[in-house]
């Protein structure tokens, strides 16, 4: 009895010693869990640099960039070091160079742009256990509940940009629709969902065609279009397809005879490209920079300051992904990836550039409201000629599915 | 019959596209990859004098001479030291001008895309042969015709096309009677990048612009170039004909399949004629 008092007189004594041993080493720096500080915070970004997806790519680029200058390219103390490659827009080689900056000790990777090489990617991160941050793929496929784990995507998937692209249809009270659709799998996929919101909101499917991508001509199928007594066009068609469409839409004076949708296929970048062209054209958007919201007026400011034009769509969808992610990984003051990945599951920032966005925990898709609106010619001086606005809102309760 | 319309105007642009670099091949005997990087030169070219000058008609004038500017030096401080070497020498080396096309373009004008617009008179719906077309397709078959016509007859039927043919099938013999074959090489190349350019301009209007704009049209020309037979501008009439109609045809019945009808039609043409329709027995330089 007197030697265990004394052992626990001994114990509580080198307990409190040991404790104010670790209180003192730990004053200076922050108390994390486990993993020691690493000397960087690497993020592998791979994204399309070259070909066509190089404007998306540099958009996001810029994007991103700004949301480590908010930080001042730190987090917790540690500095960020982001480094760009070009996947080429090419599933083998967004799983190359990715796999290669994962082998170099990344913490994290972001990108691609395109639904095949994102999957590939993800393929990749939820084997090697590095978290994945998707901002611009939509395939509604990609974030399947139970799919992944390691992976998250903070932009809008095929059901929102569809869902409040059939949502602007019906308000503007089209009945019948004639799809031109590109011939790949994530975009069939689009068109189903398409057409299923579509029956439910009594419009008419006339018709529907399917292009190679690259598209070399659309004459013939808009030829078709017109004769299908269709009173709008839905065209899935992205990029360099959708401005190859839209000019060859505009030569037959196309607007004039139904009105023209797609779903996130027309933005600033693609009004820059056919002009006049793309005025009165509905599609759905990823983010716009007029949405009214403190958090958007902020960024928007900046981007402004630092870039000398307004933020692209790409842009701000890419800064507000990787501010999201960026955050909570501060706040988990953890230099383990386990942690990052159960406190993104599920978390919540109400201060995005559009309000608040809620993380799925089953799936890992942002809940988000979906926006849509409609090419115009801009008068401000300080605004591109032409420029997109925003008509339609909708909220997330109308797309997505709740997480049991 | 709308079919027949819109082939038609597929196969002035394709002819559009590919007679320059029929020509380099057929009169020079050089493959030149960076056919499509000088088209995307003349459609920013054409960008610019738009901006610049306000006339797509002044654009589709100049940027083709600008075109013909950059290719001279091309020819001149590039290809001319390479002429007695192997095609793969040739080819590499074009291969690099692309590289540095595509730069020099990147560094001038950026990314973005640019918007080139047809000239408004020529923007409107024509209604012919049962489809809806536009005037500026229309503008396009007769440009094209017209651009077929002045080539034959240059080549087939003028001096300046007798001292090309002389100097590309015998240079030896062409120096002995006192012709500068360097000049006739230079003009020659010249003229092939010029006319790249004046496709890049006429088409702009109808494709997007931007920097990538090149590579699916090199696939295109290559495709022409080897159903019409290498060098042969009769050849790349027809074939851009044969390969417009069918395109027209894919698109009209299953537009998914349209590429590989046009690389059926590139297949049979090369099992029955290996040469293409029009090719000659042997490479003329």
């Amino acid at each position: 009895m007197r030697f265990r008092t004394m052992t626990s007189v001994r114990g509580r004594v080198g307990m409190t010693l040991a404790a104010a041993l670790m209180a003192a080493s730990a004053i200076g720096r922050p108390a994390f869990a486990a993993e020691p500080a690493p000397a960087a915070f690497r993020i592998a970004a791979v994204v399309g640099l070259s070909g066509p997806l190089a404007v998306i790519g540099a958009d996001m680029r810029r994007g991103v960039e700004l949301a480590l200058d908010e930080r001042g390219r730190s987090i917790n103390g540690v500095p960020i070091e982001i480094t760009w490659d070009d996947s080429e827009g090419k599933p083998q080689v967004t799983v190359q160079k990715a796999a290669g900056r994962i082998a170099g000790g990344a913490h994290m990777v972001f990108g691609e742009i395109s639904s095949p090489a994102t999957s590939a990617l993800s393929g990749l991160t939820e084997q090697r256990g590095v978290p994945l941050l998707i901002t611009f793929a939509a395939d509604n496929a990609l974030t399947a509940p139970g799919r992944l784990h390691w992976s998250f995507r903070t932009g809008k998937n095929v059901d929102a940009t569809v869902g409040v692209t059939a949502g602007f249809a019906e308000r503007n009270k089209i009945r019948r629709v004639f799809g031109v659709t590109p011939d790949y799998d994530a975009a069939r996929g689009s068109w189903t969902v398409f057409k299923a919101m579509a029956a439910a909101r009594g419009i008419e499917i006339v018709g529907e065609e399917f292009h190679p991508t690259p598209a070399r001509d659309f004459s013939i199928t808009l030829d078709k279009a017109v004769r299908s007594g269709a009173d709008a066009l839905y065209f899935i068609s992205q990029g360099n397809d959708a401005i190859t469409l839209l000019k060859q839409a505009n030569e037959i004076g196309l607007k004039d005879r139904m009105k023209l949708l797609a779903p996130g296929g027309v933005d600033e970048s693609v009004l820059r490209a056919v002009g006049a062209a793309g005025v009165g054209v509905g599609s759905s958007m990823r983010y716009h920079w007029s949405e009214d919201f403190p958090a958007n007026k902020d960024f928007v400011a900046r981007y402004r300051a630092k870039y000398n034009e307004v933020p692209s769509a790409n842009a701000g969808d890419a800064y507000d992904g990787m501010r999201w992610w960026l955050r909570v990984v501060a706040d988990t003051k953890s230099w383990d990836k386990k942690d990052w990945v159960a406190a993104m599951a599920g978390s919540v920032i109400e201060d995005s550039v559009e309000g608040r966005k809620v993380m799925g925990a089953c799936d890992h898709q942002a809940r988000q409201i979906a926006i849509a609106g409609v090419g115009v010619e801009n008068t401000a001086p300080d605004l591109p000629r032409y420029g997109m606005v925003v008509t339609d809102v909708m909220q997330p309760d109308r797309i997505y599915t709740p997480c049991p | 019959m709308s079919i027949l319309a819109i082939g038609l105007s597929l196969a002035a642009m394709l002819f559009l596209l590919s007679a320059g670099l029929t020509l380099i091949f057929g009169m020079l005997g050089v493959v030149n990859f960076a056919h499509g990087s000088f088209y995307m030169l003349g459609a920013y070219l054409g960008f610019q004098l738009i901006q610049s000058t306000g006339s797509f008609w002044l654009a589709l004038a100049l940027a083709p001479l600008a075109g013909a500017a950059v290719g001279t030096a091309v020819e001149v401080l590039l290809l001319r030291p390479v002429y007695g070497r192997e095609h793969h020498v040739q080819m590499l080396l074009t291969f690099g001008v692309i590289l540095m096309l595509e730069e020099a373009v990147r560094a001038v004008w950026g990314l973005d895309y640019k918007e080139v617009a047809a000239p408004a008179a020529l923007a409107v719906p024509v209604h012919l042969l049962g489809a809806t077309i536009s005037g500026y397709r229309l503008f396009l078959i007769g440009f094209g015709a017209l651009a077929a016509a002045l080539l034959f007859t240059v080549l087939e039927r003028t001096r300046v096309g007798v001292i090309v043919r002389a100097t590309s099938s015998d240079p030896e013999m062409a120096r002995a009677l006192g012709l500068d074959v360097g000049v006739v090489r230079t003009g020659v190349f010249a003229f092939g990048t010029g006319l790249a350019a004046l496709a890049g301009v006429v088409t702009a209007p109808l494709f997007p612009v931007e920097l990538t704009m090149g590579f699916g049209v090199i696939i295109d020309c290559f495709v022409v170039v080897v159903i019409g037979g290498f060098g042969s501008i009769r050849g790349a009439v027809v074939a851009s004909l044969l390969l417009g109609m069918v395109r027209a045809v894919g698109y009209g019945v299953a537009p998914q399949w349209v590429d590989l009808l046009g690389y059926s039609l590139l297949i049979l043409v090369l099992l029955l004629r290996p040469r293409g329709l029009f090719g000659r027995e042997q490479r003329l330089a």
